[in-house]
């Protein structure tokens, strides 16, 4: 009866109803971080709520009712602004200040001018996958010089591990920067999944670590070359190191910090067996779609600023590239033909969504996708820095999304509900060419051949070109959603 | 150190003209004396003269009478925060951190850019060559149109001399040559911008 109810009442124990199990949020225990989602409804985190409604209504009916009532009202009008697209209302929220790591991102962009997010994360990645790999062999080979003995220390001491392999980042992102007066420091947290097998037992693991790098802070960053690449940061040449850490080349120190970034500390901050992935019915308006735009406090200075800087890009025409790139992408993950998103996608962001198709398909499953609508693309944030022009727009768009299994049963999102949703995808153009985009999407940007021949490595097959590095054309390097997003 | 003379003057008025022949850039050079009054130094210098009056008042061979104190520390203060001043292109050179001085000429560099309005250009071509004599540093200060065609990295990687007239002149062709290559000299490209260096003390 109502009294066995009490104790759960006011102990706070109520059960979790609204849990959020899917829809582009859960790297290690959701769908996917993009590109097709599995179906994910409203809903959020409202316990305590519904226990103090609950509370209400029976203890002090008279409040509960009315505001009972209310809360319906406001429920059931926000499901419907929502499902007409109305979006007049939608609050511009630019951030009062910028994040705390971009305040000190341009702090070190003034000891280093040639620093770059971008390119910086690229090395990071490169890095993390490397060393984990490194974990299995016991030869650190060319990362060693990237690993300070604390690090080194704090890999080893992991899991004794015989081979470690499929080394997927899921997300990373700068979490902090501390500048002193002669060094600079960088965490990153990274969200990955690998396999490992120890002993004679093989699983598959999702980890959360941050991983500290440090450098001397006057240092000048190379170029994406020496940045994408384990090599030498003064001379470039493919990592091969003495005894004493000199480059064999051109005896420069590469174990100090001084003229590249090393791990400094390892965090596991959290692991866990990777679980299947969890799916949700039915349509609706994914979580974080009503959330105000983040837009960059800069945004209009910087707009104008990149009009100066190229006069022949326009918005519309950006706007085009950005819709054609997005249902390409779309198109190619409910096909299950990834490849022909190759074109269009940065290296980490390509094997990161080739990683989730395979998933899907390991798992026997397959997301599909129909209906095609963008119905608004939103500048967010415009930058540039000594190699990149960043472009980062809010797209929204509805489809009808669904994930089936073999035998054709619907097993999460729904094929006749529309599912509205947004995301921010940042695109990138190497500085100093033309940022108006191509307006032939399927030729190749270098020689303007078929791209039907575009390897893994994103190389045309035609003319030996690599265009998806942002030389040739705005390429995508990120996708993030809604809750993630924060500038 | 470099002098900002009648011939200075000339050799740069004609080193921009040749650039601008080969490129639709516009170059603005601004060549100060200085770029700040590095207030500080005279400051310090008298606190510190100060001190060492105060300590050989008391602990010098000879005894001072102590109604003598206030003028002789005094009187040193000033005379040290004097010599600060009449050397302080050497102090500046020797005791500020190099990042100290870039700060400076950076920051000068960029009121300069408005001062002598480099950004009034039809295509935001203009580029700012901003030099400064005692700190012995070049900033260069590019408009919208020129960091569009050409990336910071490669604007980075410039460096130019600033010690004496031929290590600046040498400097100045090769930004010609880089500019030639990114931005050549179209058919109706006219001169915008005056040629001739902008002189500050």
């Amino acid at each position: 009866m109502i009294h066995d109810l009490l104790p759960f009442l006011f102990s706070g124990d109520l059960p979790d109803l609204w849990t959020r199990a899917g829809g582009g949020q859960g790297f290690g225990g959701g769908g996917s971080s993009g590109g097709g989602s599995s179906g994910g409804g409203g809903g959020g985190d409202s316990s305590g709520l519904i226990q103090l409604l609950l509370w209400l209504l029976i203890r002090h009916p008279q409040i509960g009712v009315p505001v009972l009532i209310v809360v319906v009202l406001v429920w059931a009008f926000s499901r419907h602004t929502a499902s007409v697209g109305g979006r007049n209302e939608r609050q511009v929220y630019r951030t009062a200040a910028p994040p705390p790591s971009t305040t000190s991102i341009l702090a070190l962009q003034q000891r280093d001018p040639n620093f770059s997010v971008i390119l910086f994360l690229d090395l990071a990645r490169l890095v993390y996958v490397r060393a984990q790999e490194a974990r299995g062999t016991g030869e650190l080979g060319p990362v060693a010089p990237y690993l300070s003995p604390a690090a080194l220390a704090s890999l080893q001491s992991r899991s004794a591990t015989s081979e470690v392999r499929d080394v997927i980042i899921g997300a990373s992102r700068i979490q902090n920067v501390q500048i002193s007066s002669n060094e600079a420091r960088i965490s990153v947290l990274l969200e990955a999944n690998y396999t490992e097998k120890i002993a004679d037992k093989t699983s598959q693991r999702w980890v959360m670590e941050r991983w500290t790098f440090r450098r001397a802070a006057n240092t000048l960053s190379p170029g994406p070359d020496r940045m994408r690449t384990l090599s030498c940061a003064n001379c470039g040449s493919p990592m091969d190191t003495t005894r004493e850490g000199r480059c064999r080349n051109c005896d420069s120190l590469l174990t100090d910090a001084r003229i590249q970034w090393q791990v400094e500390a390892i965090a596991l901050l959290d692991q866990k067996l990777l679980p299947r992935i969890l799916l949700q019915k039915g349509g609706g308006v994914e979580k974080g779609t009503d959330l105000p735009l983040v837009a960059a406090p800069d945004l209009p200075a910087a707009a104008r600023a990149l009009s100066a800087r190229h006069p022949e890009l326009h918005w519309p025409d950006f706007r085009r590239r950005v819709e054609e790139i997005f249902v390409e992408i779309q198109t190619a993950w409910s096909e299950g033909t990834w490849e022909k998103a190759r074109p269009y996608e940065t290296d980490f962001l390509f094997q990161q969504h080739r990683y989730w198709i395979e998933r899907y398909a390991r798992e026997g499953l397959r997301n599909r996708s129909a209906d095609l609508r963008v119905t608004e693309v939103v500048p967010a944030k415009i930058a540039v820095d000594a190699y990149f022009e960043t472009i980062t727009v809010r797209i929204f768009a509805r489809m009808k999304d669904w994930t089936e299994d073999k035998g054709g049963q619907v097993l999460g999102g729904s094929p006749t509900q529309d599912r509205v949703f947004s995301e921010y995808w940042t695109f990138i153009r190497s500085a100093g060419k033309a940022a108006k985009p191509r307006d032939n999407l399927h030729s190749c940007p270098s020689c303007g051949a078929p791209l039907d021949k575009v390897n893994q490595s994103g190389v045309c097959g035609y003319c030996d070109a690599k265009i998806t590095g942002g030389e040739f054309d705005w390429v995508l390097a990120a996708i993030d959603q809604d809750e993630v997003y924060g500038g | 150190m470099l002098r900002t003379d009648e011939a200075f003057s000339r050799a740069i008025e004609a080193k921009v003209a040749g650039i601008e022949a080969r490129s639709s850039a516009e170059l603005v050079v601004v060549a100060a004396g200085r770029s700040g009054s590095y207030r500080e130094l005279p400051i310090v210098s008298g606190l510190v003269g100060s001190w060492l009056c105060l300590a050989f008042l008391c602990w010098g061979p000879w005894p001072f009478d102590p109604y003598w104190f206030p003028m002789d520390i005094g009187l040193g203060g000033l005379l040290f925060a004097w010599l600060g001043r009449r050397f302080s292109p050497v102090l500046v050179r020797h005791l500020l951190s190099p990042e100290r001085r870039r700060n400076q000429v950076r920051e000068a560099a960029e009121a300069a850019f408005f001062q002598e309005s480099v950004h009034a250009t039809e295509a935001r071509t203009g580029l700012l060559v901003y030099i400064s004599a005692m700190e012995e540093e070049v900033v260069l200060l590019p408009d919208h149109g020129l960091a569009g065609r050409i990336p910071g990295a490669t604007w980075n990687a410039l460096s130019l001399e600033a010690h004496d007239l031929p290590a600046l002149e040498a400097g100045l062709d090769r930004l010609g040559e880089l500019l030639a290559e990114h931005l050549p000299r179209g058919a109706d490209d006219r001169n915008e911008l005056p040629d001739a260096p902008r002189l500050r003390p």
